[in-house]
């Protein structure tokens, strides 16, 4: 066990590398001049050609990608991940530090309500396949797969803040200063991340607790006359998890898609709106920490995924 | 039971979903109906020593007679974030009305500058100018403290314009050759050339910041820049408190702000980037004001009960632009350019982008009816024939492939575009769209654009025109970074803008910036298509708030307050 988490971990490492060179690489394909955005037009107008030569060799611009990626990588491993060029007073890692918590905590909420909601969902439809239970399941199922972020969104606030007035509009209170408030505030936002995965999750795990419980054992466990509780939650639905967490530790992915939308549709200062300003702004010291950031939970969530079958199935062997 | 309970909760969430797709309330999808806010009433300041003790308009549902009333916070959805707070050499587009509560200037707009380009004394009470223009002496306020405690002086003054002049990014400040201080309260300072938009740059973009603040910021230079960014100290009715990126701006009031207490406790700054959900802030009660916002939710806040809309024209007028510079291009033929702009309806296009709000104005030029340059008769005005006739002129009756880049930033320049692919196409001509960034705009702004293409944009403005003439048609060669609005460089455009730079009293500046301009309108060097409002929407209760209510570049936060709610 420890060898292959060791293995996975070094693997990580690989994955990371290529992940960061690329996105490296991409963003300068971007059109558009970096420089132009650190510096502001009116300096660029008063800068002689030699000056803004000067500016683009102190900010590494000149240099070639390779040695631009091998000196950006040195300074990340030192703890420098340099400066936004476009708030100039900005270190990256900061910028992240403030960031990740907010998005972290969206995110966790979703995946955990999701993953809760979709299992019990999916458990519902699956025994009580054919009856009103699994028609009225699945059909939520399927609504939440198809209903657009964006449009659920807006719905929900004119529905429980403009006309209710039950929840704030849009914004984040970290839940260490008010909690009642950070979590009315999150409830909409929430909700809008987590509804396509809860979707999938509870579309999953219905096909794979019907597959389950066709099994003899299964029957068995009927013929013993052990409760119908305990044959559910006890025998059949760890047995159908693996699939599903197999797509829950993919939604991780998902979750920071969707939080571009859910962060600007609800003004929250997440790692979504983050990335986006970046993208458009080309600066190109936050879009590659954040990237960074983002494919190390990405990747650590895979793993432990991957761990976490060999709980879900002692057969399971990680040699 | 429990089957009871599960069917209660699927029927509400179903019900929930379908109230929520018929919950928007009526009034947003309602044309306004209601009259466009009326230009500002008051007197226009004349003298620059007048203190900005009083705003110059008021809300227009506000009574007049209302004593105004202290506390409370006023809270501002912004879309955008700040970028540099606090050190002025790095102070740039839009986002710094962040600083207009915080920092001050030795002057401002005054009320009437659009009409008789008048300015108002805040940090300077009066100041001459000789010498061509070279050498100004500025008479400074008497009773003004920074943030920190510390005394708004001459050395202060100096201090802060050799700041500008060390940070080397500012054309004007390259050229001061020194600042000399006559009194505790006068300063002087000696440019080696006439310096004649230096009132405009010290009226929109010269901040002032606490130099003993500065200085106990860091050891070396760049540490106390790097502390400034985030940090402003300035002489301004409000202390900054925080910023956190993305989220919200903080500032708390200042007591010994030099023209008395504000009104207001603080301000905060909610960003906001989405449009939809401010409106929704704004009708659920979740803000106070709504500033730079998008025209359709401006113009549905306007109908409903318990907003004002204020409307700021002038300042960001759109068009379409050429790039002109290549002779070998079509473009460099005026004839061409021209048949464009006669192929073009823009009553049309506004009249189908403008959502039929009355604020938006059709422009055939670049100054504005008043403006010395202003010609009452000029334009060239939709005429496909006479298009036609210019294209065969030409030599181009079979037309020709360009490409149109429309900045990211707002959907309506896509639409414009969309609307000028069709219409020229009338005359032959196919245009290709190409959205661009605003890093890519920034490089082909500064730098150049593709030969033979077109651009949309919107071109920021001045009241004070002969600094946007100066900007807009300067003369440079290839590979000099400069502001390419225009890039048509005819040798008598180019004249006339040297003769404009080296102007060495207001009256030569004017009448070389009347020249340039009309050669300018001559040469068909860029479609002027409308004049677009600058937006901000009110709660009813925030009262004598001048934001935008002549000038982007003025708020006086020390005037607004807020009436009971």
């Amino acid at each position: 066990m420890v060898t292959y988490i060791i293995r996975r971990l070094i693997q990580a490492v690989f994955i990371l590398l290529i992940l960061t060179f690329i996105v490296f690489g991409a963003v300068r394909l971007l059109p558009g001049d970096p420089l132009l955005m650190f510096l502001n037009a009116t300096d660029i107008e008063a800068l002689s050609p030699e000056a803004l030569d000067q500016a683009r060799h102190e900010l590494g611009l000149d240099r070639n990608l390779v040695v631009q990626y091998g000196i950006w990588l040195g300074d990340i491993l030192q703890g420098d991940w340099g400066k936004s060029l476009h708030f100039k007073n900005a270190n990256v890692l900061q910028m992240i530090g403030q960031r990740m918590p907010v998005t972290i905590h969206l995110g966790v909420l979703a995946f955990f309500f999701s993953s809760v909601i979709g299992i019990t969902l999916g458990v519902i439809a699956a025994v009580r396949r054919g009856r009103w239970a699994d028609t009225v399941a699945t059909l939520l199922a399927n609504t939440a797969i198809t209903i657009p972020i964006f449009w659920l969104g807006i719905i929900m606030m004119l529905v429980f803040s403009v006309e209710l007035e039950w929840l704030p509009v849009a914004g984040y209170t970290p839940i260490n200063e008010d909690f009642w408030l950070s979590t009315r505030k999150l409830i909409m936002p929430v909700i809008c991340l987590m509804i396509g995965s809860l979707g999938a999750v509870a579309r999953l795990t219905r096909t794979s607790m019907l597959e389950v419980i066709r099994q003899d054992y299964i029957r068995t466990a009927w013929s013993k006359g052990l409760r119908e509780r305990a044959i559910v939650i006890k025998h059949a639905l760890k047995n159908s998890l693996i699939p599903v967490i197999t797509v829950m530790g993919l939604q991780v992915r998902f979750i920071f898609g969707g939080a571009v939308l859910v962060e600007k549709v609800f003004a929250i200062p997440g790692m979504g709106r983050l990335m986006v300003e970046a993208v458009d702004g080309s600066d190109y010291p936050v879009i590659q920490g954040a990237v960074l950031v983002i494919g190390i939970i990405v990747v650590l969530t895979n793993l432990i995924v991957d761990i976490s079958y060999g709980w879900f199935d002692p057969r399971v062997r990680y040699e | 039971m429990k089957r009871f309970i599960m069917a209660l909760f699927i029927t509400v969430l179903v019900v929930g979903i379908f109230l929520g797709s018929c919950g928007e309330p009526e009034e947003t999808t309602t044309a306004p109906t209601t009259a466009p806010t009326s230009a500002p009433t008051s007197a226009p300041t004349s003298a620059p020593t007048s203190a900005p003790t009083s705003a110059p308009t008021s809300a227009p549902t506000s009574a007049p007679t209302v004593t105004p009333q202290y506390g409370g916070v006023l809270r501002m959805i912004t879309p955008m974030d700040p970028t540099v707070l606090g050190y002025p050499a790095e102070s740039a587009g839009r986002a710094t009305y962040y600083q207009y509560a915080i920092l001050e200037r030795m002057i401002i707009y005054a009320p009437d500058v659009w009409q008789n380009q008048n300015y108002q004394g805040i940090l300077a009470t009066s100041y001459t100018f000789e010498n061509d223009m070279k050498t100004w002496t500025f008479q400074l306020r008497e009773g003004v403290k920074f943030h920190d405690g510390t005394d708004w002086n001459a050395s202060a003054a100096k201090w802060n314009f050799e700041l500008r002049k060390e940070a080397g990014n500012s054309t004007t400040f390259n050229s001061m050759e020194s600042c000399n201080i006559l009194g505790p309260h006068t300063v002087q300072i000696n440019f080696s050339s006439p310096a004649n938009t230096f009132e405009v740059e010290l009226a929109t973009g010269i901040y002032f910041i606490s130099p003993t603040s500065f200085e106990n910021a860091g050891t070396t230079q760049e540490e106390r820049i790097d502390w400034a960014r985030g940090h402003p100290v300035g002489t301004g009715p409000f202390k900054f408190v925080e910023a956190i990126l993305g989220d919200h701006v903080t500032y708390e009031r200042f007591d010994d702000y030099w023209a008395g207490k504000p009104y207001l406790e603080g301000v905060e700054f909610i960003i906001v980037p989405d449009a939809t959900t401010s409106k929704n802030m704004m009708i659920a009660g979740e803000a106070d004001a709504y500033i730079y916002s998008e025209f359709k939710e401006t113009l549905e806040l306007e109908a409903m009960d318990g907003f004002y809309a204020r409307y700021c024209k002038h300042h960001t007028p759109e068009g379409i632009w050429p790039a002109a510079l290549e002779p070998d291009s079509h473009m460099y033929d005026k004839k061409v350019r021209e048949a464009i702009e006669y192929a073009i309806d823009r009553e049309a296009i506004i009249a189908a982008i403008s959502l039929g709000s009355p604020e938006v104005e059709i422009m055939y030029q670049a100054p504005i009816p008043g403006d010395p340059a202003y010609r009452p008769d000029f334009g060239r005005h939709y005429d496909l024939n006479k298009a036609k006739q210019l294209m065969r002129e030409a030599g181009l009756e079979n037309g020709f492939e360009t490409t149109i880049y429309v900045r990211s930033i707002t959907g309506r320049w896509a639409d414009m575009a969309l609307f000028v692919q069709a219409m020229l196409a009338e005359i032959k001509i196919t245009v290709n769209i190409e959205m661009i960034n605003p890093g890519q705009y920034m490089t082909y702004l500064l730098f150049g654009w593709p030969a033979d293409t077109l651009f949309i944009s919107g071109i920021p403005n001045e009241p004070i025109s002969n600094f946007v003439a100066a900007r807009d048609y300067a003369c440079s060669p290839a590979g000099v970074p400069k502001w390419n609005y225009s890039t048509v460089q005819t040798p008598e455009m180019c004249a006339l803008w040297n003769e404009l730079k080296a102007a060495t009293s207001p009256e030569a500046t004017r009448a070389a910036y009347v020249a340039l301009s009309h050669q300018a309108m001559d040469d068909a060097v860029g479609i002027y298509m409308m004049d677009w409002p600058d937006t901000a929407v009110f709660a009813d209760y925030v009262k004598d708030c001048d934001w935008i209510a002549y000038s982007t570049k003025v708020w006086n936060a020390n005037t607004t307050w807020m009436a009971p709610h």
